[in-house]
């Protein structure tokens, strides 16, 4: 649920906003915060609450996370409203013992809505996953750069025609 | 207010008896709306706070000046905030401008508190400060947002930090109060309500075309005791409406008075009325205003 910022508190003093670890959101379908906001500051263009992006969770801490230590205990996975589409488990080897899989929390930025119920249930001391804005957690890829796979399957065509000739430079006085 | 003796004791209070109630029900309204849905059928009595605010799911009310910043950091407001703020101002030009900062400002029993103990301190010194700096703050208030793209005097705003304090925690908003508070106590009289606060400059300006009214209209029975000079948070109003030269009119300049009411209550010779009339000359007694008391 919603606090209102005091003045010593990390935004703009009023403002409202979630401390993820005490009170998240609970992703109300009506979305009572944006049809009660009087100024329109909560984006009345928001219709559906799985579109909501308060933030991202990440997985910040993966030296402590337990289900990075081969243990299952996936809260965060079991939590989430949007299970195995904002969050999933990837297997991989547990190298430690060889005989055992590790079942990595990995989340996913095009369904995580940044509700921070992750975060609160997270069963460590200090959670291994949090809330961060996006502009902290993700990266962003140069406008003018393009994926050669991507492209392909945009275009149909090759940016780079295959069995492409390249010059071979090698040093001079060695033959051909 | 040594000479008010012929009067009732509701007579002598009753004005500030009604204001301080005005001013606790305020809050308390907001705080027990949660606990009266089962009277109020499922939507809250008022629900909100002086910022903006809905009564039984039905009347807008916001802040005009904060919705006003809102519209010139340029943030598009919504249909509610904007006819919320319509409303208030509709509200305080009908019921008399400055009276939202006696009857319903929180910060105003905290700046009175601090005059009275200036009083009973007997703290003489007081730094001069001109009536007319909460215009300036006002027309500051307004720019920084045009400049910023922010809402830069809510972030400082004691007025909307006090409510906001009241009904969802103060935190560090005490700082605030309390520098307030020490302004007026020890650095000038009076100093935040009636020479700061860019808020009531504000209802002031709305106030000037409200027919609600103080007027001295029995001014032929002023003795000179000087209890509402005394008394009145803007004592630089009074002369112009008391003294009748120059065809003054007597209603007390419709911008600076707060509608407070107290010179009524110590009036012995009863000489202040409230007046409700759309007729008198509206700006007649500002003649003087800003300059006549303003060392006080």
């Amino acid at each position: 649920m919603l606090k209102l910022a005091q003045p010593e508190d990390p935004v703009a003093s009023g403002t409202p906003y979630f401390a993820a670890r005490e009170n998240p959101c609970l992703m109300c379908e009506d979305i009572p915060c944006i049809s009660n906001c009087p100024s329109g500051s909560l984006s009345p263009e928001l219709t559906d609450i799985n579109d909501a992006r308060m933030g991202l969770a990440v997985l910040i801490d993966r030296e402590n996370c337990l289900n990075l230590q081969g243990l299952r205990c996936d809260v965060c996975y079991r939590v989430c409203p949007r299970i195995d589409e904002a969050i999933t488990l990837q297997l991989s080897r547990n190298t430690r013992t060889n005989v055992h899989a590790i079942f990595e929390p990995v989340v996913h930025s095009d369904a995580c809505t940044g509700c921070g119920k992750c975060e609160q249930a997270c069963v460590l001391d200090e959670p291994a996953i949090k809330v961060v804005p996006h502009k902290l957690a993700q990266g962003e890829l140069g406008s003018h750069y393009r994926l050669g796979w991507k492209e392909e399957e945009r275009t149909g065509t090759q940016l780079v025609p295959r069995n492409l000739k390249l010059p071979a430079h090698r040093p001079a006085g060695e033959g051909s | 207010m040594s000479a008010v003796t012929s009067l009732s004791n509701w007579q002598k209070w009753r004005f500030l008896l009604l204001r301080r109630f005005c001013q606790l029900m305020v809050p308390t309204l907001f705080l027990a709306s949660p606990y009266l849905v089962q009277w109020t059928g499922d939507t809250l009595l008022i629900n909100g706070n002086l910022s903006s605010s809905l009564t039984l799911g039905i009347l807008p009310m916001s802040d005009p000046l904060a919705i006003l910043q809102g519209l010139l950091a340029g943030h598009p407001m919504v249909a509610r905030g904007l006819i919320g703020a319509g409303v208030v101002i509709l509200l305080y030009g009908l019921l008399g401008g400055r009276s939202f900062c006696s009857w319903v400002c929180p910060i105003n029993p905290i700046t009175d508190l601090a005059a009275w103990l200036r009083k009973k301190l007997g703290i003489r010194n007081s730094h001069k400060l001109s009536r007319s700096s909460r215009y300036w703050i006002l027309a500051m208030v307004l720019v920084l947002p045009l400049v910023t793209g922010m809402m830069v005097w809510e972030l400082f705003n004691p007025v909307s930090q006090m409510i906001r304090g009241l009904l969802f925690g103060m935190g560090a908003g005490w700082y605030l109060i309390a520098a307030v508070f020490l302004f007026d106590v020890l650095i000038s009289t009076r100093g935040w309500c009636g020479h700061l606060c860019p808020l009531g400059a504000f209802y002031g300006l709305v106030g000037c075309i409200s027919p609600l009214q103080v007027s001295a209209t029995e001014r032929k029975h002023c003795n000179d005791c000087m209890d509402c000079y005394a008394i009145c948070p803007e004592p630089h109003i009074l002369p112009a409406a008391l003294k009748e030269k120059k065809g003054d009119s007597p209603v007390l300049n419709k911008r600076d008075c707060t509608r407070c009411g107290r010179c009524i209550d110590v009036c012995e010779k009863n000489v202040f009325s409230f007046q409700a009339s759309f007729n008198h000359q509206i700006i007649a007694s500002t003649r003087s205003d800003n300059r006549v008391m303003d060392s006080e």
